[in-house]
């Protein structure tokens, strides 16, 4: 810095500015909304769109040297997202979200006000590739390590290469999501001499999880991996499906599906407040003011907690509760009571009548935040053990179904487009007599895998028997579900298995239908149609997808 | 090697430009034109002789890369003439297109304000070494 500058001073005049630009952001953001009314009326309006991507692009660009870190990033991948809707063909252009984008924008530059952060952006940010989990491999054997790019490729993962430890410091603008280190990836002495420490030493600057790769299988090695902040230690020749089902673990329990909470009260600034802070920690909340629309708004909603008000204009939040139980896909959701006119003998009766927990008004806000998290997460928990299939961690038969008439019927309501697809291995049961039972739940579980790394948390993904898998895809058409599942298809055609020795791939056929092209047929017609196109798939050839027709 | 002293810094966004001009200005002890668009920078080049240009990527009208293109055409950019373009996408495929065009580096959008000059610097550091 140069002698003449006093620092502190600078600092003032950046503040300054910082002000200034805030200032301004009032103007992008009514720029943005009309851009969003102009989108609302003509989705593929290019004018418009390329307005919208300019906008975003200078946000991304400029936020985050102000201190606008949150608000920076959140444009920066709406502004990708943009780039790819401006990419595709007129006919086929999905609708953004826009005017939700404003709100998540928004709601960046709160977070980013409340943290009232020093002038600065962050040194490191995760390289995501398209929303990819990006992984840096660390492997001296470069055979090896192409192959085990090609073969985590075709899971959904990007994979960077580097040839040793010491290309870990290379980079120092880019973070993985992942690292995935063989224990002896380095011929400099100080990893002979002390691996532990070296690695220790190399691995400072990284604070994503890291899994360490060998050819040793020994308690040295495992406990030396352990030390060495690795999370696990994986034997060479590497079992690929394994190891990228880990992977895929550990990436996805970072980015958890925000719990959905349902405020009832009555008092609009506590019901806002009770908002605020829930969102703040991550949460969905919506906010319910009125008694009768209570079912509407379940069904809406879909909360997996709520926060009922104990005293109600016309009715008691424990009525409500009773009314809720009655309704066999509510009544397992848990309730909170809010209330401030606390005593025992109320507490009981209300508990009786169906509520899990009491919070006493003034509400603390951390305590409302753990209460919250821990209660969805617990009915998380036990609606896995009672829904998911252990093999693959899909939904079971019944629950894909269940989770296919929600949609359908919430579609009703509020049309939206959906698809469905059926999906088969090709010739399992030649898997099975050729390489025993063992390996065909390998295979199944591969396509669990895949499945799980390739769709939205959103997506509802069930096994629906066997070899058999549905999917339930909301907001995808069934074009937009064909070159998913397409794709899918492929890379899982590139996964080798390798059954007593003997390499070999598997192959899948799907049938897609989307409720817009049949928008009077019933949930189980869609899931039929979907079958029909399977078998249409099976019959053509195999290894391929189709679409049902009329 | 010449020490680095002026700069010519093409930025359309305002803020940005003021908070640039700052940092390389107040932090870094250069001297700064700044420029709005491409077109202000070619009428403003030859009177100011830069031994560096700043580029940002994306502008209305003449963007970043055709302002280089159109500043070598006139025969602004020579051997001695370090380029950074200033983005906010800084993907590997990018750099390489962009150093394709001539430029030196890139800086990654958003900066900080802070480290910009250093930044700058040493891209004219890295610069020069390879000349010699």
């Amino acid at each position: 810095m140069a002698d003449s500058t006093n620092p502190q001073a600078f600092a003032a005049r950046l503040e300054k500015l910082a002000a200034a630009y805030s200032k301004r952001l009032a103007d992008d953001f009514s720029h943005l909304t009309m851009l969003a009314g102009q989108l609302e009326e003509d989705p593929s309006c290019t004018q418009s769109l390329q307005q919208l991507h300019a906008a975003l692009h200078s946000l991304a660009g400029s936020a985050g040297t102000f201190g606008f870190v949150q608000l920076g990033r959140q444009a920066r991948e709406q502004e990708l997202q943009v780039a790819q809707n401006l990419e595709q063909p007129c006919n086929d252009k999905q609708p953004l979200p826009v005017f939700e984008w404003i709100t998540a924008l928004q709601k960046a530059l709160k977070t980013d006000e409340s943290k009232k952060s020093a002038i600065r952006i962050e040194t490191s940010r995760a390289e995501s590739v398209g929303g990819e989990p990006v992984i840096w491999l660390v492997e001296r054997d470069t055979m090896l390590a192409e192959y085990m790019v090609q073969q985590l490729h075709s899971f959904g993962f990007h994979i960077r290469h580097l040839l040793n430890a010491e290309a870990l410091a290379d980079d120092k603008n880019s973070s993985p999501d992942l690292l995935l280190i063989d224990h002896r990836a380095s011929q400099l002495e100080a990893l002979r001499a002390d691996p532990v420490t070296f690695w220790q030493q190399h691995l400072k600057d990284f604070t994503c999880p890291v899994l360490f790769i060998g050819s040793e299988e020994s308690f040295t090695a495992r406990l030396n991996a352990l030390r060495s902040g690795g999370q696990s230690y994986f034997v060479k020749p590497l079992d690929m499906i394994n190891l990228a089902s880990y992977m895929a673990q550990l990436i996805k329990t970072k980015d958890t599906v925000p719990e959905r909470v349902m405020v009832v009260e009555d008092d609009e600034e506590l019901a806002q407040h009770l908002q605020g802070v829930l969102e703040e920690a991550g949460m969905h909340v919506t906010v319910l003011d009125r008694a009768d629309a209570l079912f509407e708004a379940m069904h809406d909603a879909n909360p997996e907690l709520i926060l009922m008000d104990l005293w109600l204009p016309d009715v008691t939040g424990t009525e409500m509760a009773a009314l809720l139980r009655q309704v066999e896909q509510w009544a397992q959701v848990p309730i909170v009571y809010l209330s401030s006119h606390f005593n025992s003998e109320l507490r009981d009766q209300a508990l009786l009548k169906g509520g899990d927990a009491f919070l006493e008004k003034p509400i603390d806000p951390d305590l409302l935040i753990n209460l919250c998290r821990s209660r969805v997460k617990q009915r998380r928990k036990l609606e896995d053990t009672q829904n998911r299939d252990s093999l693959t961690g899909l939904l079971k038969h019944a629950s894909i179904k269940e989770a296919l008439d929600y949609q359908w019927q919430l579609t009703q309501r509020k049309p939206q487009p959906f698809s469905v697809v059926m999906l088969d291995i090709d010739h399992f049961k030649a898997v099975n007599d050729t390489h025993g039972h063992a390996m065909g739940d390998v295979v199944i579980a591969a396509v669990g895998t895949l499945l799980r790394q390739r769709f939205r948390s959103t997506d509802r993904l069930g096994r629906y028997g066997g070899e058999e898998f549905t999917l339930v895809l909301v907001d995808c058409t069934a074009d937009h579900a064909e070159r998913m599942v397409n794709n899918l298809r492929e890379d899982f055609a590139a996964i080798q298995f390798t059954g007593g020795g003997n390499p070999f791939a598997c192959t899948l056929s799907a049938g897609v239908v989307d409720n817009q092209h049949f928008p009077d047929d019933t949930a189980e017609s869609l899931l039929n149609r979907a079958d029909q196109a399977l078998y249409q798939a099976k019959n053509s050839g195999r290894n391929r997808v189709c679409l049902a027709i009329d | 090697m010449d020490t680095l002293k002026r700069v010519m810094y093409v930025e359309d966004d305002d803020d940005i430009r003021l908070v640039a001009c700052m940092a390389l200005e107040d932090v870094g002890g250069l001297t700064v034109k700044a420029c709005s668009s491409g077109e202000q920078a070619l009428r403003d080049v030859e009177a100011f002789a830069p031994q560096m240009f700043l580029l940002d990527v994306m502008m209305p009208g003449m963007d970043g890369p055709s302002t280089l293109l159109e500043l070598s055409r006139q025969g602004y950019i020579t051997e001695a003439t370090a380029v950074a373009f200033m983005t906010a996408k800084v993907h590997p495929e990018e750099v390489v297109r962009y150093k394709k065009l001539g430029a030196t580096d890139v800086i990654a959008k958003p900066f900080d304000p802070m480290t910009l000059a250093d930044d700058v610097r040493s891209i004219w550091k890295a610069f020069n070494g390879r000349l010699n």
